[in-house]
């Protein structure tokens, strides 16, 4: 895997997971009745290593993400599982213990950065805070020493410090969120779509300066979101949610050269590039309810190549080469997702020679919805 | 023919502080028509602060230009009589960014539906208003019986914002403004509501001024793009041109930062150089310039003009200097060929 900008990497395999979460449950009790928001999710992650977790809206990304800091509130419950950070069992631990674990084992950078800040409190006191808790013997200069440090981690000036969080552009803010997030130097960070409220411009500085942070501390990072592009561009390891379940696992490069799920494979289809001028290809219909999910994989109802045994069964994980791991039936049908894709791209190509050829995407409308 | 809509020479400046102002320039002698003739979709780009949100702001009569005029079908709109001001507001139709605070909770969403029609009186009687909200809201790929007698709340991001497209589709307007119409939600779903507001250009021949910073989905609905910078116009043209051969530095610097969906390509090859403030909004020369990495000593003492690259491009950067000089009211020319 090439370095690029934000530093991807490797590896070195052999060392010990900083975060491995195994058969984690969340559910929700709701007047409707109970709902699984993430189902027996386990993945693992090593020092240095950037995971992302994919979804639609509803798709649980954001329940794990609160589910790994324990910070569920009723009426949401982890109903099972195990969430370890390095040595230590996450769910095994009291309040307290968990209060203290909190930002010292594992970070977040929360998703609205105009709201995480307090807008009555200059920054200098909201760093301080989170050091002063955590940290009670460092005197007063070793903390403000500590402030400045974090801020320039992240590539803001020290006088920063003396500003309230309406002074800050959103960028800032949310670079403030980071500082605060690795002052600790916790060994995993969550970030919880970071750039979502950004454009293009500082969304790529501050997808930057997280990844140079977390190359510098070696700090492992699971960044929660739905822009496959972001994706592609920053995580090495990447995770696909449906309806609390995950759909597939596994390196970047092979999810996005060969997803082995269709879900996979329409995310990333669905994303305009400079090709075909006009043509998008959306994902039909909605993310089912969580308290009315179909039967056998929860996917079938939107999936353009479901089967008879989709209905019936739900699909079981299936382990490919090198950490690959999807949840479709497609996987035991000879030539799998692939040979499905080529072969719809053969009859479309049969129907339309001349759009095919050319590539102006006049193909008339289709059910994934292009338009020209 | 007269233009349906157009800013001529607008200026926006906004002074915070009494005693010794700050002042910022949102938008910096801006002019654009938009012809009902040939309708158009016109993508306005930038980032945050770049003035894309004020000139949407002019054209929907929500603010008032500095300096400079706003027309509506030749006549100035602080002048409008009110019959006239009661017919730009059918002709000219907004859809928000956020498709949340788009809805008062307490009601269901027919509301918005219902108001319109009522207030100008599209439907005669309740089913008509009810079979006319059907057929808007089935247009935008929703089907009514899931949507209607709903709350916000119960709808997902999409669906609400889809609705909102309807809503405008409803009153048969002339011009939809689109401020980031897709930018809260998620990027599966973009598609959807993109392809609504392309179907209301195409089928009931709507303007659409879609303003974004996404210049993926700008390249793939509009036909001319224009890109603010700190209030001014860096380049226009044709969108391929723009998108496929940019000249502007600062083009260049955005669909550089746009994470590609291809793990082979490389996000971000050129560094993104911080603003020092050393071109402030109200600066003669190139407000790029403190963040250009081909900056020369003149462009901070005069801004470009425009240099046509191409009959259908033109770039305001010295970098552009072998190419013929435009003055700035040929940019709407140069638009018009796209």
């Amino acid at each position: 895997m090439s370095a690029d900008s934000t530093g991807r990497s490797g590896v070195a395999s052999g060392t010990k997971p900083v975060l491995s979460v195994k058969d984690l449950c969340v559910d929700y009790y709701t007047d409707a009745g109970r709902l699984r928001a993430c189902d027996n999710v386990s993945f693992s992650l090593y020092p240095g290593q950037r995971l992302g977790l994919v979804g639609e809206s509803g798709s649980g990304k954001s329940t794990i993400a609160l589910a790994l800091m324990r910070m569920i509130k009723p009426p949401g419950r982890i109903a099972g599982g195990r969430v370890m950070v390095g040595d230590d069992d996450l769910t095994a631990m009291s309040d307290n213990e968990m209060r203290s674990a909190r930002m010292r084992l594992i970070g977040m950078v929360p998703q609205a950065a105009m709201s995480a800040l307090n807008p009555v409190i200059r920054i200098r006191a909201q760093i301080q805070d989170v050091l002063q808790v955590h940290e009670p013997n460092l005197t007063y200069s070793q903390v403000q020493a500590r402030i400045i440090e974090v801020l320039e981690a992240v590539e803001l000036r020290p006088e920063v410090a003396n500003l309230y969080p309406h002074e800050l552009s959103g960028g800032m803010k949310q670079r403030v969120c980071i500082a605060i997030a690795v002052a600790l130097r916790p060994k995993v960070i969550i970030a919880d779509e970071p750039t979502s409220a950004l454009d293009v411009i500082v969304q790529r500085q501050v997808m930057e300066t997280i990844g140079r942070i977390q190359r510098e501390m070696n700090i492992a990072v699971v960044l929660i979101g739905h822009d496959m592009g972001l994706m592609a561009q920053f995580v090495d390891h990447l995770a696909v949610m449906y309806a609390g379940k995950l759909a597939e696992i596994g390196p970047t490069p092979t999810l996005f050269a060969k997803p082995n799920h269709p879900y996979t494979h329409m995310l990333i289809s669905s994303l305009p590039t400079l090709g075909q001028k006009g043509v998008f290809r959306g994902i039909p219909g909605i993310t089912p309810s969580l308290l009315a999910l179909p039967t056998g994989c929860y996917f079938r109802t939107r999936c353009p190549y479901a089967m008879d045994v989709c209905s019936s069964e739900a699909p079981a994980q299936v382990a490919f080469d090198g950490g690959h791991v999807a949840s479709c039936h497609l996987s035991s049908v000879p030539g799998g997702l692939t040979g499905r894709v080529e072969a719809e791209r053969d009859a479309e190509a049969k129907l339309h020679p001349a759009s095919a050829e050319t590539g102006t995407g006049d193909a008339g409308p289709n059910k994934t919805g292009g338009f020209s | 023919m007269t233009a349906l809509l157009e800013l001529r020479n607008c200026s926006k400046v906004y002074k915070s502080g009494f005693f010794s102002p700050k002042v910022t320039v949102a938008l910096d002698d801006f002019s654009l028509i938009i012809d009902e003739a040939n309708p158009t979709i016109t993508a306005v780009v930038g980032e945050s602060g770049s003035g894309k949100s004020t000139l949407g702001s002019l054209l929907m009569g929500f603010i008032g230009p500095t300096t400079g005029q706003v027309f509506y079908r030749g006549k100035d709109m602080t002048r409008l009589s009110g019959p006239e001001r009661w017919q730009f507001r059918q002709d000219v139709q907004a859809i928000f960014q956020d498709p949340f605070a788009a809805y008062n909770p307490f009601y269901k969403v027919d509301h918005v539906l219902t108001v319109p029609i009522r207030k100008f009186g599209l439907a005669r009687n309740k089913e008509e208003a009810r079979e006319m909200m059907g057929d808007a809201l089935r247009k935008v790929g929703l089907r009514p019986e899931e949507i209607l007698d709903r709350y916000p709340h119960q709808l997902s991001g999409g669906q609400r914002q889809r609705i909102i497209v309807a809503r405008a589709m409803l009153l048969k307007p002339k011009i939809i403004v689109a401020d980031e119409p897709v930018s809260m939600v998620d990027a599966s779903l973009r598609a959807t509501i993109l392809e609504s507001i392309y179907t209301l250009h195409k089928e009931l021949g709507v303007s659409v001024l879609y303003i974004t910073h996404d210049l993926t989905t700008a390249y793939h609905v509009s036909n001319q793009i224009v890109v603010l910078y700190k209030g001014s116009v860096m380049e226009g043209g044709e969108v391929s041109n723009v998108v496929k051969q940019p000249q502007h530095p600062y083009t260049r610097l955005l669909i550089d930062s746009i994470p590609w969906p291809d793990v082979n390509l490389q996000w971000g090859k050129e560094p993104v150089i911080k603003d020092d403030g050393s071109s402030p909004t109200t600066t003669n020369g190139c407000k790029f310039a403190s963040r250009c990495p081909h900056v020369m000593p003149k462009c901070r003492e005069a801004a470009p003009t425009f240099f046509e690259v191409n009959p259908q491009q033109a770039s305001a950067c010295y970098l552009s200097e072998s190419s013929p000089a435009l003055a700035k009211s040929d940019l709407q020319r140069v638009l018009n060929k796209a």
